[in-house]
C-alpha cells in the first residue's frame, strides 16, 4: 500500500510538473512579442506593464544604405541617443563585404565624409565604433556607387488620374473596401493622399495596391538597373492602437507584384507626417512576390537585368484591425529611384 | 556526490526506488541524472536566451522579461541574437517535458521534441502576413474575447515572421532530441556494465 501510494503522488507529481512546463513554456512563447515591436496593449494579470522603463540607448549610422553618383560626396553620421557620458568614435571600412573592417586613419568624429565617391567605393561597407565608458557599440552602412544618373519618378499631387488603384484578395482574406481623395491641404506640405479603408466581415487586414501611370521603366531600352531608392512619407489617420497600417514600395513586373519588405520589418506608419519608408540601395532580392504566379526555376524575379520587361512603381498598403474597422491613412512625396551602373 | 549518496539512502528505505542512477529532489519525487542534465541544460539554455531578449532586443519587447537598463545595447550574441530565442526555446522545454515524463519515458521523450518543434512552429508561422488575420480572426471567433486571447491576438498581428526563426526552431527540438539520445544511451551503457 506505502508503494502504491508513493507511485500515486510521484505520477501527480509528474503529471503536474507536466502541466506546468506546458503552460509555461507557452506562456512564455506568447510572452516573447513574437520578434515584435512589444505587446501594445492588454497587461497580463499579476504584471505591472504600468513601469516606464527607462529610454533605450539607440544608435545607428544614418543614411544604413546610400547611393550615390561617381564624383559626388557622401557623409555618414553616427546618431545615438539616451547614451550617457562620453562617447568616442572610430569609423572604418571594409573591402570583403563586412567579413572584416580597417580603422580609416584619423576618422574618429562623429561624422565621415567621403569627398568624392569613385566606382571603386562601390559595395563598401563603413562601420563605427562607438566607445561609450560601459560598452562598445557598432553600426555600419552600406555604399552603392553608380556612374549614371538615377532616373527619378515623384509624386506629391495624387491626380487620381494618374494611379492605377488594386484592392488584393485572395484566399486567406477577401480585399477591403477602399476609398481614394486628393486632399488640397494638410500634407506634407501641401496636398496628400488620404486612403480609407473598411476591413470587410471575417478580415482582420486589408491590402491595396497603388500603382503610378507615370512611373514605368524599360531595362531593355533603358539599361540595367543596379539598385532603387526608395522613400515616401505617411500618416496613420487613426489613434487606436490595435488598429495600424504598413507601408511599402510596390513594383510590378510581367503580371507579378512584388513588395520591398524583405531587408526590415514593415514601418507602421505613425499619427503625425514622418518618413515611414526610406529604402536605399533595393536590390532585386529585396523584392518579395506577394501577387502573380510562382517564379519558375532559373528566372529572375523581379528581373533587373537589360533583358527584364518593363516595370511599374508604386506602394502597397495593409491596415490591420477589426472587422468592419475604417481605417485611414495618408501618403506624400512618393519617390523612386532607379540607378543603373 | 552528495545527491548519489541521498539517492542510495532512500533507496535502500523505498523499494520502488531501484535504479542505482537515480538522485532525489527535495519534493520527494525522483529524478534520473540524465533528467538533472537534462534540466541544468535546459536553464542555462533559458538563461542565454533571456540574455537576448535584455541585450540585444529593444526594450518591453519582451512583456515577461523587464528591461535592465545597465544590459540594453550590448549586442551581445551580433546576427546569432535574430534567431538564438527560437532556438532556446523548443530546446529548453523539450529538454524540461523529457525530464518531467521521467525515466520510463522511453521514446516519447522524442515526442516531447516534436510537440515543441510543433507548438513553436505554428506559433510562428501564425505570424506570416498571409495567415495571421485568419488565425487571429479563428482565435477570436472560437475563444472569445479574454485577456489570453487578446495577448496571443497581440502576439500574431504584431508578430513577424522569419523563415529564419522556424529553422532555428527545427534546430533546437533536434538538438534536445541528440542531446537526450546521448544522456541516456550513456546511462544505459552505465546499466548494462553493471
Amino acid at each position: 500500500m506505502r508503494c502504491n501510494s508513493f507511485f500515486g503522488s510521484v505520477l501527480w507529481l509528474r503529471g503536474l510538473t507536466l502541466v506546468g512546463v506546458m503552460s509555461i513554456g507557452l506562456i512564455t512563447i506568447v510572452g516573447s512579442g513574437g520578434g515584435s515591436i512589444g505587446m501594445p496593449s492588454d497587461c497580463p494579470p499579476g504584471l505591472n506593464c504600468n513601469v516606464v522603463p527607462p529610454p533605450a540607448p539607440t544608435y545607428s549610422i544614418q543614411p544604413p544604405y546610400v547611393t550615390a553618383l561617381v564624383g559626388t560626396p557622401v557623409t555618414y553620421s553616427a546618431e545615438t541617443s539616451n547614451i550617457s557620458g562620453g562617447l568616442t568614435y572610430q569609423w572604418s571600412r571594409s573591402f570583403d563585404g563586412g567579413v572584416t573592417y580597417v580603422d580609416i586613419p584619423g576618422a574618429t568624429g562623429k561624422t565621415y565624409t567621403l569627398a568624392s565617391v569613385n566606382l571603386g567605393d562601390d559595395g563598401a561597407m563603413f562601420q563605427v565604433l562607438l566607445r561609450t565608458s560601459i560598452a562598445y557599440l557598432r553600426a555600419v552602412s552600406h555604399l552603392a556607387v553608380s556612374a549614371t544618373p538615377g532616373v527619378v519618378y515623384e509624386d506629391g499631387e495624387f491626380q487620381a488620374a494618374d494611379w492605377l488603384v488594386a484592392p488584393f484578395a485572395d484566399s486567406n482574406a477577401p480585399a477591403p473596401v477602399q476609398t481614394e481623395e486628393r486632399m488640397a491641404t494638410g500634407g506634407n506640405p501641401g496636398a496628400y493622399r488620404k486612403m480609407v479603408f473598411q476591413l470587410p466581415q471575417h478580415a482582420f487586414a486589408g491590402r491595396v495596391f497603388y500603382t503610378s501611370l507615370a512611373a514605368t521603366y524599360d531595362p531593355q531600352t533603358q539599361g540595367a538597373i543596379y539598385v532603387i531608392d526608395y522613400s515616401e512619407d505617411g500618416i496613420s489617420l487613426q489613434a487606436n492602437e490595435l488598429t495600424f497600417t504598413e507601408s511599402a514600395m510596390l513594383l510590378e513586373q510581367a503580371g507579378r507584384r512584388y513588395i520591398a519588405n524583405i531587408r526590415d520589418d514593415l514601418p507602421y506608419i505613425p499619427t503625425d507626417w514622418s518618413a515611414v519608408e526610406s529604402s536605399s540601395s533595393l536590390r532585386a532580392q529585396d523584392f518579395n512576390l506577394i501577387d502573380g504566379r510562382a517564379c519558375q526555376a532559373g528566372e529572375s524575379c523581379p528581373d533587373f537585368s537589360a533583358l527584364g520587361l518593363p516595370m511599374r512603381f508604386g506602394y502597397w498598403r495593409i491596415s490591420f484591425g477589426v472587422q468592419g474597422d475604417s481605417i485611414a491613412h495618408g501618403i506624400d512625396n512618393w519617390k523612386v529611384t532607379v540607378w543603373r551602373r | 556526490m552528495r545527491l548519489n549518496f541521498l539517492s542510495a539512502d532512500l533507496s535502500s528505505r523505498l523499494q520502488p526506488v531501484r535504479d542505482p542512477d537515480q538522485s532525489v529532489a527535495a519534493s520527494g519525487a525522483t529524478w534520473s541524472r540524465p533528467a538533472a542534465t537534462a534540466i541544468l541544460t535546459a536553464s542555462l539554455a533559458l538563461v542565454f536566451g533571456t540574455l537576448v531578449y535584455l541585450s540585444d532586443r529593444p526594450p518591453s519587447s519582451a512583456v515577461l522579461i523587464p528591461t535592465i537598463a545597465a544590459f540594453v545595447g550590448y549586442n551581445v550574441f551580433g546576427v546569432l541574437g535574430q534567431w538564438l530565442p527560437s532556438f532556446v526555446h523548443p530546446f529548453a522545454f523539450s529538454l524540461f517535458t523529457a525530464a518531467a515524463l521521467g525515466p520510463g519515458a522511453g521514446a516519447s521523450r522524442y515526442g516531447a521534441c516534436a510537440v515543441w518543434c510543433a507548438i513553436n512552429v505554428g506559433f510562428e508561422v501564425g505570424q506570416h502576413a498571409a495567415l495571421k488575420s485568419q488565425w487571429a480572426e479563428a482565435l477570436r471567433t472560437g475563444a472569445g474575447d479574454w485577456v489570453i486571447t487578446r495577448s496571443v491576438l497581440n502576439y500574431l498581428l504584431h508578430g513577424t515572421f522569419d523563415g529564419g526563426d522556424v529553422f532555428a526552431v527545427i534546430l533546437g527540438a533536434l538538438a534536445a532530441a541528440a542531446l537526450l539520445h546521448l544522456v541516456n544511451r550513456r546511462r544505459e551503457t552505465h546499466h548494462a556494465l553493471q
